[in-house]
C-alpha cells in the first residue's frame, strides 16, 4: 500500500495540462446528463482533475483539499438524491438501478447550449486574465466560469444549480490560490463550498419530495 | 465574556427552545418576542465602553474574537443594523404568531439573526462576505420554510454571496499588496473594479433581482418580506461601512449616479411586471422588488445627508411589511399558495380587511397617504425631482405602474363570492390588521414620533 508521501509523489507525476481536455467534457456531461447518478459521476471527476490541476499552484496536500471537499459534496448530494429517488421509485413501482436517459426537450435544450458553448470555447478561446496564473489555466478556469453561469441558466432544479455555483466557486479558486495560498484563504474556499453542498443537499430533499407520488407515507 | 459571543449565544438558545416548542405557535412567537425584545431594548441603552452585568456575568463591550482570519467586534456601528433588525425580527414573529404562518418561520428568525450579528461585526472588511454565505444558506432554509416546495428561491438567495464572494477576496490581496499600485496599475486597476461589481451584485440589480421575485412567488409572505427587508438593512451596513474605508472607489464610478439608476430601474421593472401580474405571489413578488429599489434609491439621492431618513425608512417599513404580508397570508390560507388571480373569488366578500390589509399595505409601501411610509415616499419623489429630473419621472412611471397593478389585483379580489363554503377570515387575523393600520396611521401623521431614536441611531452609526 502507498504511504501518504509517496501517492503524493504519484499525484504530482499525473500533474499535466492535458488533463484539461477531459475535464472540459466532463463538466459538459455534468451539465448535460439527465440521470443524476451520471452527472454526479461527472462531477466527482472534475473534482478530481481539478485537485490534481491545482498541485501547479500549491502543495500537494492543499491541493488536494479539492478531492476531500469535493468528496464530502458529492457524497452529501449523493445521498441526498439517492433517498429522493429511492422514495419515487418505490411509490412508483419502477426498479432503483433502471437509468432515467430522458431525451426530451429540456435535455435537447442542455445539449445544444453545451454544444453552443464547447464550439463558442473552442473558436473563441475567451480568457479572463487572471492574474500570476498560467495561461492555459487562467483559460480553464475562464471556461469554468462561463459553464458555471451556463449551468445556472439551464433550469430551477437544486442539483444543477450547485452544479453551477460549484463550478463558479472552482474557476475562482484557481484564481485566488494563485494569490493566496495561506491556510485561511483554503479554508475559507472549502468552507463555502461545503457550506454550499450542505445547502444543495437540503434543498434536493424539499425540492425532489414534491415528486414522491404519497408523501405522506414517505 | 464579548458582547458579541454573548449575543450569539442567546439567539441560538432562543432559536433552539423555539424550535422545541414550534407545535405551539403562540408559545414559541411569544418566547421570540420576548427575547429579542429584551435584546433590543438592553442593546438600547448599553453604554459603548467598559462593561456590563447580566445574570451574574460579566460582559466586556469592546472585547474582540478572532477565527481564521477574521476579527470580530461588536462596534457601536454594528450595533446599529442589529438593533434594527432585531426590532424586525420581534415584529414578525409577533404577528406571525397571531396569524399562524408555517411553524418552521418563528424558531428560525434568532439562527438568521445571530449569522448576521456574525456577518456584521466581522473584520477585515473585505472577507466579511463569507459569513453572508451562511446568511443566505439560512434564507434559503427559510424562504424553503420546511416544505416540499420548488426550490427557486432558496436557490436564487445563495446567488448574490457566492458570485461575489471570491471578487472582494481578489480586492483583498491586491489592496493588502502594497507596491501593486505603483507596480502594475491595471492589476490595481482590475482590483477595484472587481470591489465595485461585487458590490453592484449585492445591491441586486436587475437581472439579479430574481431572488426577491422567487421570494414572493415561493415563499410564505411573511418569510419573503422578513428576508428581503433584513437583507436590505445588512446589505446598506455593509456597502455604507466600504464605502468610507474605501472611499476611492469613488474615482471609478460614482455611488451618488449608479445607485439611483439601479433603482430606478429596479422599480420601472416591478412596475411593469405588477400590472402584468397574474398571480398574487407574483404581484407580491414584484411589490416587495420594488419597496427595495425604493430603499435604494433614497439612499443613492441623499446620499449620507440622508442617512437617519434612511434609519427611519428601515424601522417604519416592517410596520407596512407585516400589514400587507398578514392580509395575504390570509388570503393564501384561503385560495393555497401563489394563487391565480382567476381563483380569487369572494376575497373581499369573505376576507374583506385581510384584502384592505393587503392591498393597503401594497399602497402604503408605495407611499401612499395615511401609510406609515408616506413621509418618507414623498420626501424622496421631492428630492428625485429636485435633483434629478429623469430619475423623477422614472419613478413616477414606476409608482403609477405598481397602483395600477395593485388596482388589477382589487378587480380580482372584489369579484362574488364562488365557493360559498369558502370560510371567513379569523378574528384574530381581523384585528390584527385593523390594529397595524392604525399604527401605520399615527405615525404617518406624526412621523416625528421615531425621530429621537433615529438621531441617537446616527450618532452610533457614524462611530464606523
Amino acid at each position: 500500500m502507498l504511504t501518504l508521501d509517496q501517492f503524493l509523489a504519484l499525484t504530482q507525476r499525473l500533474n499535466n495540462p492535458a488533463l484539461i481536455a477531459p475535464s472540459v467534457l466532463l463538466v459538459a456531461a455534468m451539465l448535460v446528463f439527465s440521470d443524476w447518478r451520471l452527472a454526479l459521476l461527472a462531477f466527482a471527476g472534475v473534482k478530481v482533475l481539478a485537485g490534481v490541476l491545482f498541485l501547479q499552484l500549491m502543495p500537494p496536500e492543499w491541493a488536494l483539499q479539492q478531492w476531500v471537499t469535493g468528496g464530502m459534496v458529492a457524497i452529501m448530494w449523493f445521498m441526498a438524491a439517492r433517498r429522493v429517488d429511492i422514495i419515487r421509485r418505490k411509490q412508483m413501482g419502477v426498479a432503483w438501478w433502471k437509468p432515467e436517459w430522458r431525451l426530451n426537450p429540456a435535455t435537447l435544450l442542455r445539449l445544444a447550449f453545451v454544444l453552443l458553448l464547447l464550439v463558442v470555447i473552442y473558436t473563441v478561446r475567451p480568457y479572463a486574465p487572471f492574474p500570476k496564473l498560467p495561461a492555459d489555466l487562467a483559460r480553464y478556469a475562464t471556461f469554468l466560469a462561463v459553464a458555471g453561469l451556463v449551468a445556472l441558466g439551464l433550469g430551477d432544479r437544486p442539483m444543477r444549480w450547485g452544479f453551477g455555483l460549484s463550478l463558479w466557486l472552482l474557476a475562482a479558486s484557481f484564481g485566488i490560490h494563485v494569490l493566496q495560498t495561506d491556510v485561511d484563504t483554503v479554508g475559507m474556499m472549502a468552507g463555502i463550498e461545503l457550506l454550499l453542498g450542505f445547502a444543495i443537499s437540503y434543498f434536493i430533499i424539499v425540492d425532489g419530495a414534491r415528486f414522491w407520488p404519497k408523501p405522506e407515507e414517505a | 465574556m464579548s458582547l458579541l459571543v454573548f449575543l450569539v449565544i442567546l439567539l441560538i438558545i432562543t432559536g433552539l427552545v423555539a424550535g422545541l416548542l414550534r407545535g405551539f405557535a403562540w408559545l414559541s412567537g411569544g418566547l421570540v418576542v420576548a427575547l429579542l425584545g429584551w435584546l433590543a431594548v438592553w442593546m438600547w441603552r448599553l453604554p459603548l465602553e467598559e462593561s456590563v452585568t447580566v445574570w451574574g456575568r460579566v460582559i466586556f463591550l469592546e472585547q474582540t474574537n478572532s477565527l481564521l482570519k477574521f476579527t470580530f467586534q461588536l462596534t457601536p456601528f454594528a450595533r446599529v443594523p442589529i438593533l434594527l433588525m432585531l426590532a424586525w425580527g420581534a415584529l414578525f414573529a409577533l404577528i406571525a404568531a397571531l396569524v399562524q404562518v408555517e411553524r418552521s418561520f418563528i424558531p428560525a428568525i434568532p439562527f438568521l439573526l445571530a449569522a448576521l450579528v456574525v456577518f456584521l461585526a466581522a473584520q477585515p472588511l473585505l472577507y466579511a462576505p463569507f459569513w453572508l454565505m451562511l446568511v443566505a444558506v439560512l434564507m434559503g432554509i427559510i424562504a424553503q420554510g420546511n416544505k416540499p416546495r420548488p426550490a427557486r428561491a432558496a436557490l436564487r438567495t445563495l446567488l448574490a454571496p457566492l458570485l461575489a464572494f471570491p471578487l472582494f477576496l481578489f480586492s483583498a490581496w491586491v489592496f493588502s499588496q502594497s507596491a501593486v499600485a505603483a507596480e502594475d496599475p491595471v492589476l490595481w486597476t482590475r482590483a477595484w473594479q472587481a470591489l465595485l461589481v461585487g458590490m453592484l451584485i449585492f445591491t441586486s440589480p436587475v437581472p439579479l433581482h430574481g431572488w426577491i421575485v422567487a421570494l414572493g412567488e415561493a415563499a410564505s409572505p411573511f418569510a419573503g418580506a422578513f428576508l428581503v427587508g433584513i437583507w436590505q438593512i445588512a446589505v446598506y451596513a455593509f456597502l455604507r461601512r466600504l464605502l468610507f474605508a474605501y472611499p476611492s472607489i469613488t474615482d471609478f464610478v460614482d455611488p451618488g449616479v449608479w445607485l439611483p439608476w439601479i433603482a430606478v430601474v429596479q422599480m420601472v421593472w416591478a412596475g411593469v411586471f405588477m400590472f402584468g401580474s397574474q398571480r398574487l405571489g407574483q404581484l407580491w413578488g414584484y411589490l416587495l422588488l420594488w419597496m427595495f429599489g425604493a430603499g435604494f434609491l433614497a439612499w443613492g439621492l441623499t446620499g449620507e445627508l440622508g442617512s437617519e431618513a434612511i434609519l427611519w425608512l428601515f424601522m417604519v417599513a416592517p410596520l407596512v411589511l407585516v400589514l400587507a404580508a398578514a392580509g395575504l397570508q390570509s388570503i393564501v390560507h384561503r385560495f393555497g399558495e401563489n394563487p391565480d388571480y382567476s381563483q380569487l373569488q369572494g376575497a373581499t366578500d369573505r376576507l374583506p380587511l385581510s384584502s384592505l390589509g393587503f392591498i393597503a399595505g401594497g399602497l402604503f409601501l408605495l407611499g401612499w397617504p395615511l401609510g406609515a411610509l408616506f413621509p418618507m415616499r414623498l420626501a424622496t419623489y421631492q428630492v428625485a425631482e429636485y435633483r434629478a429630473g429623469n430619475i423623477f419621472l422614472w419613478t413616477m412611471l414606476a409608482v403609477a405602474l405598481a397602483v395600477m397593478g395593485l388596482i388589477r389585483a382589487v378587480r380580482y379580489l372584489a369579484r362574488p363570492v364562488g365557493d360559498v363554503s369558502l370560510q371567513r377570515e379569523s378574528r384574530i387575523v381581523a384585528w390584527t390588521i385593523g390594529g397595524l393600520l392604525l399604527v401605520g396611521g399615527a405615525i404617518a401623521l406624526n412621523p416625528g414620533l421615531l425621530n429621537a431614536v433615529a438621531e441617537q441611531m446616527l450618532v452610533w452609526f457614524n462611530m464606523l
